[in-house]
């Protein structure tokens, strides 16, 4: 008997259609309101500012959950989805009122709980190290002129001295006078923020993209615990006294 | 009784009364508009697609036909107003600038048509805003040789004539964000036949179209389309036209070329938008006076589409021509000759 003579096409797209990643994906709530179809119109990519400057395409989202295939939904999970600016646009243009954004958004959910979403979001350590760390994300120091050339010769002028014009701008806000970080929140706050994040599994989630932040935002804490508990402590019997 | 009521003098209208007229039946044409024609007449459309046929030689038959037959009773600038009794004997007030008169009829037909999509409210194609975006319709008045540019294709901005013209299809048609997920059944062919006049009046101008599908399904239309592509060139993209901007005087389309997978930019002169078919205020208004059922989207709808395509919900009322659904011009004046042959035989 010969051997049989497959289609590569028609194959893959067979034997992976229903994967652990596709179920996942098309189990969620939000893919029911998400995708009626697909009319293949291209509004969703003309529209889409991230298409016009990335590898990326809200069509391709559509298309790629429909027929199903596991490898190429493992792939944009890897890679792709992250260029989406979740903006919405494909949404409130598409005639069929898909949304490939909100496919996206529970795409990336996915991606971070399955551990596929590390590599892409690498460089994003730096801004979740201060935001676990300090509560804001962005701060002045972290926009040097030569990473934004589209803001002109000015951003060069200004962020020569922007110190000095942060103590100007925010007169008698002590805590807005700092450029490591957009704002200097105090201490209990920011501990107060950890707790929930370590309560409500956040930060184990965190874990799964960045594993050794966790351990900064351990020590963080651990450093600043028994003065933070004891605070703690003093505000619960403070609103225990007024009967709340 | 052997009078019946006609609601509408379009094309449907004019064939249905014409037809009952010559069946021996005493037939009042109800039009709101002091011509008939309909919305034919009213955008002066100025070819018929496929063949390329002047609009007068078959409407100017079509209105001879009624206007000099003496069966029929043409009212023009008037409407009904409110309606009685049952079948086969009807109470029809029409009003008219004179006032109001009450007549007896043993049959209505409702031929009150579409009317073209307002693609204002789609505003990412600036139509209203940017002068040289405009409709399907309005390209049918400045191509006709009686109409306000004398047949001369000028936009409307400078008057100059277009070097690049971009054709959106589906405009207001096969799009759930405004509320029409239906397809217009019509704009295929009419960009197809602009795209073609155009290029022959102007040989130098770039014609493309942006569209999803090109529905050809029409007698003659794909080959129609065939030779929009091999003789005269037109150039058909396949992904729909998304928005559009006016940067220094100039317009800007985007859209996706969806077969080579990329977003594209487009600098045109004018944009011509195929806007599809939407149930007129008339139809709404006849239904609601007749009080017979409308589909979903406004539309009139038959008592069964496949064995009472002509009936309405309520006997003795019948419906015709593009108040159902979409239809082109061949098929209002099949629809015209179908109704007149229900009614004859409900009459009989």
């Amino acid at each position: 008997m010969s051997e049989e003579v497959k289609n590569p096409i028609t194959e893959k797209i067979e034997s992976t259609k229903g994967g652990h990643f596709y179920k996942e994906i098309m189990k969620d709530f939000r893919i029911k309101e998400s995708l009626h179809g697909c009319l293949n119109c291209g509004t969703c990519v003309a529209n889409c500012p991230a298409a016009a400057f990335y590898d990326y395409s809200p069509r391709e989202v559509c298309q790629m959950m429909i027929e199903g295939d596991e490898e190429t939904i493992e792939e944009y999970m890897k890679s792709k989805i992250w260029n989406c600016a979740q903006c919405f646009s494909c949404k409130y243009r598409c005639p069929k009122e898909n949304s490939a954004a909100d496919i996206v958004m529970t795409m990336r959910e996915i991606a971070v709980r399955e551990g596929l979403a590390a590599e892409a979001l690498a460089g994003y350590t730096r801004i979740a190290k201060l935001v676990l760390t300090r509560g804001n994300q962005l701060a002045p120091d972290m926009l040097s002129p030569d990473a934004f050339p589209d803001w002109g010769p000015r951003m060069i002028e200004l962020s020569s001295k922007k110190m000095e014009m942060r103590e100007e701008l925010f007169k008698g806000f002590p805590g807005m006078n700092v450029v490591d970080r957009a704002w200097a929140a105090e201490d209990f706050t920011i501990y107060e923020m950890q707790r929930i994040w370590e309560e409500s599994g956040a930060l184990e989630k965190v874990g799964t993209v960045f594993p050794f932040l966790v351990d900064i935002v351990q020590d963080d804490m651990e450093d600043k615990k028994e003065e933070m508990e004891a605070k703690i402590e003093a505000k619960k019997a403070k609103l225990a006294a007024a009967g709340k | 009784m052997k009078t019946v009521l006609v609601i509408g003098g379009g094309v449907t209208g004019l064939k249905a009364s014409h037809e009952l007229a010559e069946m021996g039946y005493n037939v009042s044409l109800v039009e709101k508009q002091d011509y008939l024609g309909g919305q034919v007449a009213k955008h002066k459309y100025y070819k018929l697609a496929p063949d390329m046929r002047l609009v007068s030689e078959v409407l100017d038959p079509v209105i001879k036909n009624v206007e000099s037959n003496s069966n029929i009773k043409v009212h023009k600038h008037s409407t009904i107003t409110a309606l009685s009794g049952n079948a086969p004997e009807f109470k029809v007030k029409i009003k008219n600038s004179k006032g109001e008169s009450e007549e007896t009829f043993g049959a209505i037909v409702v031929a009150t048509g579409f009317e073209h999509f307002d693609p204002t409210v789609k505003q990412e194609y600036g139509y209203s805003r940017f002068k040289d975006v405009v409709t399907n319709a309005e390209v049918e008045e400045l191509l006709n040789p009686n109409g306000p540019t004398k047949g001369e294709l000028k936009r409307p901005s400078d008057g100059k004539i277009p070097k690049k013209v971009a054709i959106f299809q589906c405009v207001g048609s096969r799009d759930k964000q405004v509320g029409n997920p239906y397809c217009c059944r019509v704009g295929c062919v009419v960009s197809t036949k602009q795209a073609i006049e155009i290029k022959e009046k102007y040989p130098d101008t770039e014609v493309y179209v942006y569209y999803m599908d090109m529905r050809m399904f029409g007698r003659g239309w794909e080959e129609l389309y065939g030779k929009a592509m091999e003789e005269y060139e037109v150039i058909f993209t396949r992904g729909r036209g998304a928005e559009v901007t006016l940067k220094n005087q100039q317009l800007s389309l985007r859209a996706e070329e969806t077969i080579m997978d990329r977003p594209i930019q487009h600098s045109v002169d004018m944009i011509i938008l195929a806007a599809g078919q939407a149930p007129g205020d008339g139809t709404i208004e006849a239904a609601k006076i007749l009080g017979i059922k409308q589909n979903e989207y406004g539309y009139l709808a038959p008592k069964d589409d496949f064995l009472s395509p002509n009936e309405s919900s309520k006997a003795g009322i019948f419906i015709a021509g593009a108040d159902k659904g979409p239809l082109d011009v061949e098929n209002c004046i099949v629809e015209g000759a179908a109704v007149a042959a229900k009614v004859a035989s409900s009459l009989k």
